[in-house]
């Protein structure tokens, strides 16, 4: 029985962990009359702003972007919730990194960072391989699958290697991906509506 | 009974050749963001980190393996000696034991014309049927007859294989879209396992 009471216990906690980690946090105000003035003023009513911690997602898709072997964190769209992949040495594959704006407003100055291990172990990156999706009107919604993001951003705006001046959204140096206004490698400062998702894709070969 | 040369004892050695599989090897990513500042590596931003996304390769292996010239599956062993004059099945595979397509794989095998003629229109293979790691006479059974296609002997990727006897010193055989000697792309399904086989006389 105490064994039962501490399962439970222990299964509550850890609702409660992953409620507390995705669930929105509001803050209400409200504006009142501090009083002493010629005219009584009612308050103001409740004005409550609630934030969600945005999340950022990897992905690793096969090399023709037909199918995802594996995400973070897990999508069950993917590969059945896989988080790790084992592939033939040499293999291609492609990397699509995006965020969902499930907020009511739009993101300003959003900057992306991702270091590739270009280890003997790690990744070969393929030269002018970064495309992003449409960070405007057009972009995919935040309610859209993995699968519309991937479409969207192989279908969408190359990007050069190059930081420029900065030239894009995107670049690749050494073996670092920034996105946006990335203090240590900047690029145009990156912003996109709510309620859209902005991602970015680019290829590499596994060693 | 006639006994081979020692010299055809070799080149089957050289024919049961087989490459030890390197091991797995992983590579960590993780994507960070944040807003109006750089993402830090602490993830106490305003973005939530992807979390590592853990990929591993491993170098796949190609074997090669001798068979007598019937259905039962018979291997020559490394080492083995036979009559001249022998009709002999090679039989070349890959276990792709990932969880991914092998994708655009290519095969070379060289046959010394001195020591082995090679069977015309003996080409076979197979892709699809049979699983990772499953036993040699389960692939030589799936690719000898079966589930497995014929292949021609000619050069064009209207088929994956295609054999050269006019190359010397040897007989150039190729799978895949080898570039000296291209046929259809090979790609071998994730945890299959792909095997081809033909027949060869030992002169």
């Amino acid at each position: 029985m105490k064994t039962k009471l501490r399962k439970r216990a222990v299964a509550a906690a850890t609702g409660l962990l992953i409620l507390t980690a995705v669930s929105a946090r509001g803050a209400s105000n409200t504006a009142t009359d501090p009083g002493g003035g010629g005219v009584s003023l009612a308050p103001s009513g409740t004005v409550t702003v609630n934030s969600s911690a945005l999340q950022l997602v990897k992905q690793v898709w096969n090399g023709p972007g037909t199918l995802c072997l594996a995400s973070q964190p897990a999508d069950a769209t993917c590969s059945g919730n896989a988080t790790a992949v084992t592939v033939p040495s040499g293999t291609g594959l492609q990397f699509l990194i995006f965020v969902r704006n499930t907020s009511d407003v739009a993101l300003t100055d959003v900057r992306f960072q991702d270091l590739l291990d270009t280890s003997a172990s790690g990744f070969s990156y393929t030269g002018g391989s970064i495309k992003k999706t449409p960070n405007d009107a057009t972009a995919p919604l935040d309610t859209d699958t993995a699968a519309v993001i991937h479409t969207a951003a192989v279908s969408g705006t190359a990007q050069s290697d190059a930081l420029g001046a900065p030239d894009d959204y995107a670049s690749f140096v050494g073996s670092t991906l920034t996105v946006g206004a990335v203090s240590s490698q900047a690029n145009l400062s990156l912003g996109f509506p709510s309620h859209k998702s902005f991602g970015v894709i680019f290829s590499v070969t596994k060693k | 009974m006639r006994i081979s040369d020692k010299i055809v004892a070799g080149f089957l050695l050289a024919a049961l050749l087989t490459l030890s599989p390197s091991p797995v090897r992983a590579a960590t990513n993780i994507g960070r963001a944040d807003l109006g500042a750089d993402p830090l590596a602490t993830d106490t931003d305003f973005i939530t980190d992807s979390g590592p996304l853990v990929i591993n390769s491993t170098k796949l292996a190609v074997m090669k393996k001798a068979f007598t010239d019937d259905a039962s599956g018979t291997e020559i062993v490394s080492g083995s000696s036979v009559v001249k004059g022998t009709i002999v099945k090679f039989m070349i595979y890959l276990d792709n034991s990932t969880n991914a397509q092998a994708t655009d794989v290519r095969f070379i095998d060289l046959m010394d014309l001195t020591a082995f003629t090679y069977q015309a229109n003996s080409l076979r293979w197979n892709n699809l049927v049979t699983a990772s790691a499953a036993p040699v006479a389960t692939i030589f059974t799936d690719t000898n007859a079966g589930a497995s296609l014929a292949l021609t002997d000619a050069i064009s990727n209207a088929d994956v294989g295609s054999v050269d006897v006019t190359q010397v010193p040897n007989a150039r055989i190729t799978f895949g879209a080898v570039t000296v000697q291209a046929n259809a792309q090979v790609n071998i399904p994730a945890g299959k396992i792909v095997s081809f086989l033909y027949r060869a006389r030992i002169n």
